[in-house]
């Protein structure tokens, strides 16, 4: 869950957050096309590590070893709004 | 007017009375007054002396004087005082995130950058440096210019650094702590490295060095937006970054790119430094604009940033580096020296407002 500094909170359901991993083997760094998909991930998987990135973002270990993708927080919120507006994929609810 | 009036001129000095009319006096940068901000500390009162100490957050404060001279005459306006002795402090705040980190002894790390090379960003790094230093804070600079490294032949310091065990030992020159990555290759020899070296050599630079108690760590970037920009706003969090940039228009636009890379990884852009501004010639005196005039301070205001100053092209300033002395600790008293420590008490005006209003970024 991140509590953002307007007061909003958001939760993040972990095999989901996986599933929108921005790294460049998650995602094609020319095209944008998604190469890991949220439904490539299996539902057990956990949180192992959360790291900050300099203070701009959040850097994910994941049970699958997977630790390469760098969470901006203007794309964290981005993916908590646009789930609330109930607008993509990702399945994150904002509660 | 009321018998209980705090200000009845009949009723003895107190601290009430002190800490109220010291309540006038504004931090200009920090917009609270200074006992709010809870500046002054051991107040005694004996009889009619009246001392304390004004700790302010950095020792190479901009507003230092005015803020002392205004306080004494306020509390010297007290009926009843006699003798006012103030003793100037300073304790610099540490930016939030960086007492958990490998880094806990050291309160504030900032970047030098510049869109293009040749702009004089070491030259700029250097002078703020060792300002900082003679100012009486603690200072380090690391020399990340892993491409060209000038800053040890600025500092006269153009050996390795010694390690014991795996942790190397910071140099020392002009009241400074220095690490230079490009002394990590011998000094003769051209560095090429990939992405990745550089990305290691940064992280040892900062993490393997045994930095102590430091109020500012300065880093020299190379120019551009690379692997070393990335990695350091990735691995610390920065309190910010100055801009080192010439008037020109083309040096300025790509000092834009620069600029843009902090604010995407989120940190804050504490000033644009125009160095090259201009040209005294030292036969007539007279001013050139060879770079033309203004663009720096242009381009402050419309990003909305602070404008730290403008730098002269200035013989001194080149001499004093040539020979590992820079012009702040050689020749204090010249113009340029002023320019350039003027800018380095803005630097740390910005330093200290940042710290004031960083986020604290938790992870639980």
């Amino acid at each position: 869950m991140i509590i953002w500094a307007d007061g909003q909170d958001s939760r993040y359901i972990a095999p989901r957050l996986r599933g929108m991993c921005p790294c460049a083997s998650c995602k094609d760094e020319m095209t944008g096309t998604r190469i890991i998909l949220p439904i490539h991930i299996p539902d057990n998987l956990e949180f192992r590590k959360i790291e900050l990135v300099g203070q701009y973002a959040l850097q994910f270990e994941w049970s699958d070893g997977h630790r390469t993708g760098i969470y901006s927080f203007e794309y964290l919120r981005e993916l908590a709004d646009s789930a609330s507006r109930g607008l993509d994929d990702s399945g994150h609810r904002a509660e | 007017m009321a018998f209980w009036n705090k200000d009845d001129k009949n009723s003895p000095l107190s601290e009430d009375k002190v800490l109220g009319v010291l309540k006038q006096v504004q931090d200009p940068d920090l917009r609270k007054d200074i006992v709010t901000l809870g500046f002054i500390r051991n107040l005694k009162i004996d009889s009619g002396k009246v001392s304390f100490d004004l700790n302010l957050t950095t020792p190479a404060c901009p507003v230092k004087d005015q803020m002392r001279d205004q306080a004494i005459a306020l509390v010297k306006g007290l009926p009843g005082v006699e003798n006012v002795d103030v003793k100037m402090t300073s304790e610099v705040r540490a930016m939030p995130q960086l007492d958990k980190s490998a880094l806990k002894g050291v309160r504030n790390i900032v970047a030098v950058g510049s869109g293009k090379g040749g702009v004089g960003k070491s030259t700029i790094a250097v002078n703020i440096a060792a300002s900082l230093g003679a100012a009486g804070a603690r200072v380090g600079l690391l020399d990340g210019d892993i491409y060209g490294p000038t800053t040890p032949i600025m500092l006269g310091l153009e050996l390795p650094p010694k390690s014991v065990g795996n942790r190397m030992i910071p140099q020392e020159s002009n009241g400074l702590k220095f690490i230079s990555m490009g002394l990590l290759v011998k000094s003769d020899q051209p560095l090429i490295w990939r992405g990745p070296m550089a990305h290691k050599a940064l992280q040892q630079c900062l993490f393997d060095v045994d930095w102590g108690e430091l109020d500012y760590l300065i880093v020299d970037l190379p120019p551009g937006t690379g692997d070393v920009h990335l990695t350091l706003a990735q691995a610390v969090p920065l309190t910010g970054a100055v801009i080192v940039s010439t008037p020109q228009d083309v040096g300025l636009r790509i000092s834009m790119k620069t600029l843009r890379m902090f604010q995407q990884t989120r940190v804050p852009i504490l000033g644009i430094v125009e160095n090259m501004s201009y040209y005294i010639c030292p036969h007539c005196n007279s001013r050139d604009h060879i770079f033309g005039h203004g663009g720096g301070q242009r381009a402050a205001e419309q990003l909305g940033i602070p404008f730290l100053g403008e730098v002269p092209l200035d013989l001194a300033i080149r001499t004093q580096s040539d020979i590992g002395k820079p012009i702040v600790i050689a020749q204090p008293d010249a113009p340029s020296a002023r320019t350039l420590r003027e800018i380095a008490e803005k630097v740390a005006a910005q330093v200290s407002i940042r710290t004031f209003e960083a986020p604290v970024l938790e992870v639980e």
